[in-house]
């Protein structure tokens, strides 16, 4: 399958039903976003409902075939699954980023951070780009197998400009293409790829 | 721009602003005319530093001021720069006009070299004083002017005194402390390929230079792009006579609030080592002690310390966050500034100094951060209803809500479309499931952690959220779950509390936190200066 009609593909099953509009996340261009959606409606995997964009049940097995295929297709699966490992690890780096930036201890309680301590902050933006940093190699290392990952390098460096210019909702809101959003996904895209559990 | 001052004493800056003396030397300058006891020094305001960023070098004529001024800094203590006969050490400190909290560069210690050092052991009788002082100021001109990361200079030093068969410098024989420091210095002089700076007067020029470059540093940069702080503000210099907190075992040095910073209480809060320099409070090798036991330990440093706090409370009308350094037995401070407090602090100051007579209700109202309130306004359940739990999960987001439960994100969405609060409850959260939290009052999980993707989402949506509540047994065929003996089907009420983790059978009474009783009156003054306070549905 075309990388391009995958990733369409895979984003539905990520999120079920979408707005058509966020699918311009993905970075594909209108045109050819429309008829990978035709394409993919014809063949009922997807079928739109009033704004949204569903993913049927017929929709999701062939997800799930895709990225069967893709990995046992590839002779570097062992790598690959080798960075699933590793991202692993990174998963609890960011988590805990993402926990301290929400939540702080005052006074032996936790709270939600107001965000009047820039200090408090600016140490856990820190910690972000040292895990941002990490993340994209790991992410060029996995594109160069898969080359649809290269997506998320993009998508991941516009959520981190829009945090160092001071939007800080570039953190963890859902509503946005936060640096939590992005994540999340990418995570999930991993555990349907590696067939690993996720780890709480 | 030319006929402004290069060079200010704290004396000559009086009435200059905060834009040109920065918020360091702002402070400085305020606590000299108040009388305070202010270790003399002198101020290289902001728009020098601006000319220095634009022509790329420093003011021919800057050193020569600032060797002008400095001999009067000395004059005042009996002490002279860059002589071996009572020298006079300075350290040198960024102050930008907004705070920029650890992100532009400070040397202390500085004027030292082969020669003055053993001028100060003479004069301190207290050789191991002398040698640690000019230790830590070659180690931070290294790190900061010449570039040498720390953690190659904690090395270098490490594997020296292990050289020495010693783990800290009091350990060492006068002679032996010659040697290491001698190892140290040449071993600085390989990795920068030339000789270290025993000039003081280079000293000097080399330290103010890179306080100015520290400015653009990455970090400083990051810090301002983030927080909206224009490039051109720049940085002033602090040039300030040093005193010691390592002088002995009646010296130390501190850090403290005026009043509490997280919960607003009026009382000192902050710590202290004795026998130490700042930078050792900041580096964690030892534990300081609460300010309370400097009230036993030094009771006239103490309430020294609590009249200067009120002082400066009247002064600038707000909570203060002071260092100061006592030097055998003397009380010095060195910085003051508006001290960052939680916003639980922010309501309980404002509202106290109103009371105080100090600021006025509509000052108050401007002090607190309306939009941040409601964190503070969150409902909790009300503890006086003595409910009963039926079982507990983590306090993954704080907040209280009682709804119907369900356990799709489509029904989420269609009863919270109809107006009816539900509490959505899933095994763990997905990304599909985020429109499902959007439309619920809360989440209740029975997987995942305080990190887990619910949490995360929770507390980005502000919603409650208790997750990870293991006893909870979810059947989503039936859509129902267990706890223990008791059977919650979907549309029946459940309470859950974000705040600990609490999960009630039915509608249990909320109630506001009684964390801020001044919060009640903010709010009055908010109404009656007709001020929106985001989140406020009551």
């Amino acid at each position: 399958m075309d990388h391009s009609v995958f990733l369409v593909l895979n984003y539905l099953d990520i999120f079920k039903s979408v707005e058509a509009d966020s699918l311009k996340v993905l970075g594909l261009s209108g045109t050819e976003l429309q008829a990978i959606l035709e394409d993919l409606s014809e063949r009922g995997l997807v079928k739109k409902s009033g704004e949204l964009i569903e993913i049927s049940e017929l929709g999701e097995h062939e997800a799930e075939r895709c990225r069967r295929e893709l990995l046992e297709n590839s002779h570097r699966k062992d790598e690959f699954l080798k960075y699933c490992v590793a991202f692993e690890e990174m998963n609890k780096r960011f988590k805990d980023l993402v926990t301290r930036w929400q939540l702080k201890e005052v006074e032996g309680e936790l709270v939600p951070n107001d965000h009047l301590d820039p200090e408090y902050d600016m140490a856990i933006l820190e910690g972000l780009s040292e895990v941002h940093e990490e993340t994209v190699k790991l992410l060029g290392k996995m594109s160069e197998i898969f080359p649809f990952f290269k997506g998320y390098i993009q998508r991941f460096e516009n959520a981190l400009s829009r945090l160092m210019n001071g939007d800080l909702g570039y953190m963890a809101d859902s509503d946005k293409q936060s640096y939590h959003t992005v994540w999340f996904e990418l995570h999930e895209t991993l555990l349907k790829m590696s067939g690993m559990k996720r780890v709480e | 721009m030319s006929d402004k001052p290069l060079v200010l004493l704290f004396e000559e800056a009086n009435g200059l602003s905060k834009m040109d003396l920065g918020g360091k030397g702002y402070g400085l300058v305020e606590m000299a005319k108040l009388g305070l006891p202010v270790p003399p020094g002198l101020i290289i305001p902001t728009y020098v530093c601006r000319r220095y960023h634009f022509e790329g070098s420093l003011p021919g004529e800057l050193l020569t001021m600032l060797l002008q001024k400095l001999d009067v800094v000395g004059r005042k203590l009996g002490r002279k720069f860059a002589s071996s006969e009572k020298p006079l050490l300075v350290s040198v400190r960024s102050g930008a006009p907004v705070s920029m909290p650890g992100m532009m560069d400070t040397i202390l210690n500085l004027g030292i070299n082969n020669d003055i050092v053993d001028a100060l052991a003479r004069e301190s009788g207290n050789e191991l004083f002398a040698y640690s002082i000019y230790l830590r100021f070659i180690k931070g001109f290294s790190e900061i002017v010449l570039k040498i990361p720390d953690r190659e200079l904690d090395k270098i030093l490490k594997d020296l005194l292990s050289e020495f068969k010693a783990t800290s410098l009091a350990e060492l024989s006068s002679k032996d402390l010659r040697n290491l420091l001698r190892g140290f210095l040449s071993a600085v002089e390989e990795k920068v390929g030339k000789p270290f700076p025993m000039d003081p007067v280079e000293q000097l020029k080399m330290a103010v230079e890179a306080v100015f470059r520290s400015w653009n540093n990455p970090r400083a940069k990051t810090y301002r792009r983030i927080y909206k702080i224009p490039d051109d503000l720049c940085t002033a210099v602090v040039v300030q006579a040093m005193v010691f907190g390592n002088l002995g075992p009646k010296s130390g040095t501190g850090v403290c609030f005026t009043r509490n910073p997280s919960t607003g209480e009026k009382t000192l809060y902050g710590e202290y080592l004795m026998n130490a320099q700042g930078e050792d409070i900041v580096a964690g090798e030892r534990t300081p002690k609460p300010i309370e036991e400097l009230r036993k330990e030094l009771p006239e440093i103490y309430d020294q310390l609590t009249k200067v706090a009120e002082v400066l409370e009247r002064h600038f009308k707000d909570m203060q966050d002071i260092e100061f350094t006592i030097q055998d037995g003397k009380l010095y401070i060195l910085q003051t500034r508006s001290g960052k407090r939680t916003i639980r602090a922010a309501v309980k100051i404002a509202v106290d100094m109103v009371k105080e007579g100090l600021i006025t209700e509509e000052e108050a109202l401007e002090r607190v951060e309306l939009d941040k309130l409601t964190h503070l306004l969150k409902p909790r359940v009300d503890p006086k209803a003595q409910a009963k739990p039926i079982t507990k999960g983590l306090n993954a987001s704080p907040g209280a809500a009682t709804g119907k439960v369900v356990f799709t994100i489509n029904d989420a969405v269609k009863y919270a479309r109809k107006g009816e609060s539900v509490i959505l409850v899933r095994p763990e959260t997905k990304p599909e499931d985020v429109k499902g939290i959007a439309a619920a009052a809360g989440v209740l999980t029975s997987k995942g952690g305080m990190t887990s993707h619910a949490a995360v989402v929770a507390r980005g949506l502000g919603k409650p959220a208790v997750t990870g509540a293991e006893e909870i047994q979810i059947d989503l065929d039936h859509e129902l779950f267990r706890v223990k003996d008791v059977v919650v089907k979907k549309l029946d009420v459940i309470t859950i509390d974000g705040t600990t983790g609490n999960v009630y059978l039915g509608r249990v009474p909320l109630a506001r936190p009684e964390l801020v009783p001044e919060l009640e009156e903010l709010l009055e003054w908010a109404k009656k200066y007709g001020k929106k306070v985001p989140g406020l549905l009551t």
